[in-house]
């Protein structure tokens, strides 16, 4: 069968663009092993594609950078990768409307260094900028530290072009900052795993870059002096662009030997803007963390690289976790996410890094479990879903052992939208063609 | 359809004072502030979900039309019911349930009026950010209906950025939970997708909105020009600068005049054109950035830059530009204005065609709009009575929006589609784009019984009932 797919794929468009099989295992979604792959170069090549598998009746899974590509259920359905790190055009950049549009398999960091030319930024803060790509971080609705000032990236897409699960090209939005000329599909294609349709092209809107950044570090005795602290500077009009609470364990993780230890919990604010707003928000934040037990003030690229440390923390290929949980939970719920460190997978305690601002964090572990019983696992990580839904929110496994997710749907229990997001799919992918299975409930 | 057996049913829900469906009552609920007209079979007005859903499942057995109403101050005919609809509206619904001042979020019910909000939550030094110009007079409900923006939307994104999650009753009545508490939920984004939706795939019956701290420093200022121009090359000096000030708002000569017939704003009569531009922060952020707004004025030829001395001088400020519909009654005693969309270095380029269409039709329009996101108002001021004008009015709104289409831009930055823009929308969309968006409605509303016959055009003859009478906005909104 496979080498029957190889040719098929070369017919449709071409062999230069069929990956030989060899190369499958590169594109493998845990135990998944896809039974092709194809490299288009452009929306056409995806159009041809999607046609081709639409009538053969095969999955198609599509693929960014590969760094999320564990995230989700196991693939329920033989298919191949549709690889799109060849449509990486920057298509039109225009830094006085402050707009730009880019072909989906450019990377994070591309645009970025496209856009630092100019002093703009489009700040998403994907984790892994280097190998992330923009329709990955679209599809995946993944956001970077500094969430609580400038949002999710739905909020700086303002028009995408897709391919749709029969092969045919549409687009959402538009050129323009404010629009709301029929439906908001942007934020409806955003985090929706490309289960509705492929990402071939994004429009964002802009902002100008900070001119400078800075950190502050500071240790707690314990959670509640910490949680007080934080929540204090977060009421202050200098509040920083991002506040991070990490218990002990995930301040060990992240690496840092300069980061303060030893003590309790630790709150990492991220400051940037203006050289002149940068050092009023540092000071009057050393002032206001006078009590802490220990405060380190970091300046320039080390604050930079200490935002970049943040974001790849759950994800970080030269120290993954082997099991990561993000928890979306209100702010008012940091107490009881810090607590979370009583919830043990196979006797150990996770790592906690909490988002004071936006709300919600991820729990971290780093043990082998292999050995543990993955049923027992899965009962354990569907309490911390259930408890996250106690809390307003919900709970996403974002990295695990596949012998867990046999057990577990990784998205957590379905919401009450669910008939909605199934008669969504039904409508967008009737014959569950795109990412089959991988999705919250099959979507 | 209409039998009088539905009503009967829905009385027993609501309570006999709350369905009304004598004629003269109805007057009120025929129109809303586009230039369309109908009067529904009848006005609903539930007081908590658990009505709300038992009407639209009465509704949905009867296999009616349900539309939603908030304040009526909707420009593209959202609210107009056919007349065997039934329209569903919300006075008895607009309590704030709770202000969480942690979680810098408030839940509120549909009928709350936006600007009661923001007073409500500014005592707790917080604020609701999306400012409609109407936002005196509409509410939460129609603001999620067609994802209303306003000045302060330039720095803070309009209302889809700030909806975290919602309680929507369905077509069939039943009632589901958007979003979540949190500000990211596992799963579609459906809340993304219902904000904009213009009702049609659902009615809100509780809204979780996120709030913003207020700013330590706010600094408001006019740039006075000698024409509009010039004003439009400072727009776009500004934002090419990097500078994205809270709010950036245009107001043009005629606007000018009509602003000042009515309240002192402290706009200069023999200005070409003003800017009222606002930023917001710290103070050492807000002092450097005045510098550099400043300097980009004068340098794109400003005759004058006034900074608002106190907090007087600055709501005066605002006065005026929230006014300037109202005051257009003193002009003509009619208006119709176009929410076209163009990228923000094209504002030139369209105030001239504004200019030309204006001409060549011989209709005044003035022009007073968001300006930083270049979301242009050009608003054509009539007497309706006149013969044949509503018809040159439409003919020129359709010449703007072309222009805007062409330029890369869009029909509609914040009023919504509607009736009234509706068969222009293969301008800027293919029909796979649209059918696109046709899925959506399906899976929300599957019998589309919610608002039909808006948004997507179906061909069918739209012809405006007549022109909103400008004076009666001036009564509302002044
Ligand atoms: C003078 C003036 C200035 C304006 N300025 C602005 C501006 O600056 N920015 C801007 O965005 N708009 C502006 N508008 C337009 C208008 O005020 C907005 O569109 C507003 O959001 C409409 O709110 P409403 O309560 O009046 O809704 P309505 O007009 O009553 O209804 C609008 C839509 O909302 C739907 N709807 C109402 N309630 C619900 C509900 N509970 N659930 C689901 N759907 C519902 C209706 O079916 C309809 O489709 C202006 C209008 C006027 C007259």
């Amino acid at each position: 069968m496979m080498s029957n797919i190889t040719a098929q794929l070369a017919d449709v468009i071409g062999a230069d663009a069929v990956a030989d099989s060899g190369r499958l295992a590169e594109y493998a979604i845990g135990p998944f092993t896809p039974v092709g792959a194809v490299r288009p170069a452009d929306a056409d090549g995806v159009a041809a594609v999607m046609a081709w598998a639409q009538r053969a009746g095969i999955g198609v899974y599509p693929v960014g950078g590969r760094t999320l590509a564990q995230l989700g259920n196991v693939p329920t359905r033989p298919g191949i990768a549709l690889d799109l790190s060849g449509l990486n055009r920057l298509v039109d950049f225009q830094p006085a409307d402050l707009t730009v549009q880019a072909q989906a398999g450019m990377t994070i960091a591309q645009l970025d260094a496209e856009l630092a030319q100019d002093g703009k930024h489009v700040p998403l803060g994907a984790p892994l900028a280097q190998r992330a790509t923009i329709g990955g971080t679209l599809a995946t609705g993944i956001s970077g530290p500094l969430r609580t000032t400038y949002g999710l990236p739905r909020d700086w897409l303002i028009g995408v072009s897709v391919v749709g699960a029969d092969g045919t090209a549409s687009k959402a939005g538009g050129q323009v900052v404010k629009n709301v000329t029929g439906y908001d599909l942007n934020r409806l294609y955003t985090g929706s795993l490309g289960t509705l349709a492929v990402i071939t092209e994004a429009t964002f809107k802009l902002a100008p870059a900070p001119t400078e950044w800075a950190a502050i570090a500071a240790a707690f005795s314990d959670n509640d002096a910490a949680i007080a602290a934080c929540r204090e500077l977060q009421a202050q009009p200098y509040a920083p662009q991002a506040l991070h609470l990490l218990n002990p364990a995930a301040a060990r993780s992240m690496g840092n030997p300069d980061l303060p230890s030893g003590y309790g919990p630790v709150a990492i604010a991220i400051i940037g803007g203006r050289p002149s707003s940068v050092r009023r928000r540092i000071t009057d934040t050393a002032l206001l963390w006078l009590e802490a037990a220990s405060t380190l003030h970091i300046a320039g690229a080390e604050a930079v690289q200490l935002t970049e440390a943040l974001a790849d923390l759950p994800f970080n290929p030269s120290n993954p976790p082997s099991v990561c949980v993000r928890v979306n939970a209100p702010p008012d719920a940091l107490p009881q996410l810090l607590a979370m460190e009583r919830e043990e997978l196979a006797g150990a305690t996770p790592a906690i890094a909490g988002d004071v601002g936006f709300g919600g964090g991820r729990l971290l572990w780093w043990e082998d479990f292999s050995d543990a019983d993955a049923s027992q696992i899965a009962d354990r990580l569907r309490g911390i879903q259930g408890a996250a839904a106690q809390l307003g929110g919900d709970a996403i496994v974002e990295s695990c052992p596949a012998s867990v997710k046999e057990h577990i749907d990784v998205w957590g229990p379905e919401p009450s939208g669910m008939a909605i997001m199934r008669r969504i799919k039904e409508q967008f992918d009737p014959n569950n063609i795109l990412n089959p299975g991988r999705f919250m409930g099959g979507l | 359809m209409s039998s009088p057996d539905l009503l009967t049913q829905i009385r027993a829900v609501v309570g006999d004072d709350y369905v009304i469906d004598h004629r003269e009552d109805l007057l009120v609920y025929e129109y809303d502030g586009s230039v369309d007209r109908s009067m529904p079979r009848a006005v609903v007005l539930p007081d908590g979900v658990d009505e709300v859903s038992r009407v639209m499942a009465l509704g949905y057995e009867a296999g009616v039309t349900v539309v939603g109403r908030g304040s009526g101050t909707g420009l593209s005919g959202g609210a107009i019911t056919p007349p065997d609809g039934l329209q569903i509206a919300f006075p008895r619904m607009n309590r704030i349930l709770d202000v969480d001042t942690v979680n810098c979020t408030a839940l509120v019910e549909p009928g709350v009026i936006n600007l009661d909000l923001d007073n409500h939550v500014r005592r707790f030094g917080m604020r609701y950010a999306p400012d409609p110009s109407s936002q005196r007079a509409c509410s939460i409900g129609g603001n999620i209906a067609e994802n209303a923006g306003g000045p302060h939307c330039l720095a803070y994104g309009a209302t889809t950025n700030h909806v975290i999650g919602m309680e929507v009753v369905l077509e069939d009545g039943t009632v589901v939970n958007l979003g979540s508490m949190a500000r990211e939920a596992a799963g579609y984004d459906l809340r993304g997708a219902f904000v904009g939706s213009e009702g049609t795939f659902g009615i809100a019956t509780k809204i979780l909105v996120r709030l913003l701290p207020t700013p330590e420093t706010v600094r408001t200022f006019l740039g006075i020009f000698p024409d509009i121009d010039s004003a439009c090359t400072a727009v776009s000096a500004v934002i090419g600068h990097g500078i994205v000030p809270a709010a950036l708002e245009m107001i043009d000569a005629l606007s000018i005049k009509a602003v000042q017939n009515v309240t002192d704003a402290g706009y200069p009569n023999d200005a070409g054109a003003v800017l009222l531009i606002e930023l917001e922060g710290l103070q050492e952020e807000v002092d450097e950035v005045t510098r550099e707004v400043e300097s980009a004025l004068w340098d794109t030829g400003a005759a004058d830059v006034r900074i608002a001395e106190d907090d007087d001088e600055r709501e005066r400020l605002w006065l005026g530009r929230k006014t300037a519909f109202g005051a257009f009654g003193t002009i003509a005693p009619n208006y119709y204005l176009v929410d076209g969309v163009v990228p923000r270095t094209r504002l030139t380029q369209m105030l001239r065609k504004v200019n030309e269409v204006s001409e060549r039709y011989g209709i005044t329009i003035a022009n007073v709009f968001h300006a930083g996101d270049g979301n242009l108002h050009p608003c054509m001021l009539f007497d309706a009575r006149e013969p044949g004008v509503m018809d040159k009015a439409l003919a020129a709104a359709a010449e703007l929006m072309e222009e805007c289409a062409a330029l890369g831009g869009t029909l509609s930055g914040e009023h919504g589609i509607g009736l009234e823009k509706k068969e222009f929308m293969p301008l800027v969309y293919t029909d796979a784009d649209m059918a696109a968006m046709q899925r959506v409605r399906e899976a929300f509303a599957p019998e589309n019984r919610l608002n039909p016959g808006k948004i997507f055009p179906d061909g069918s003859y739209w012809r405006p009932a007549g022109a909103h009478p400008a004076g009666h906005a001036a009564v509302l909104y002044v």
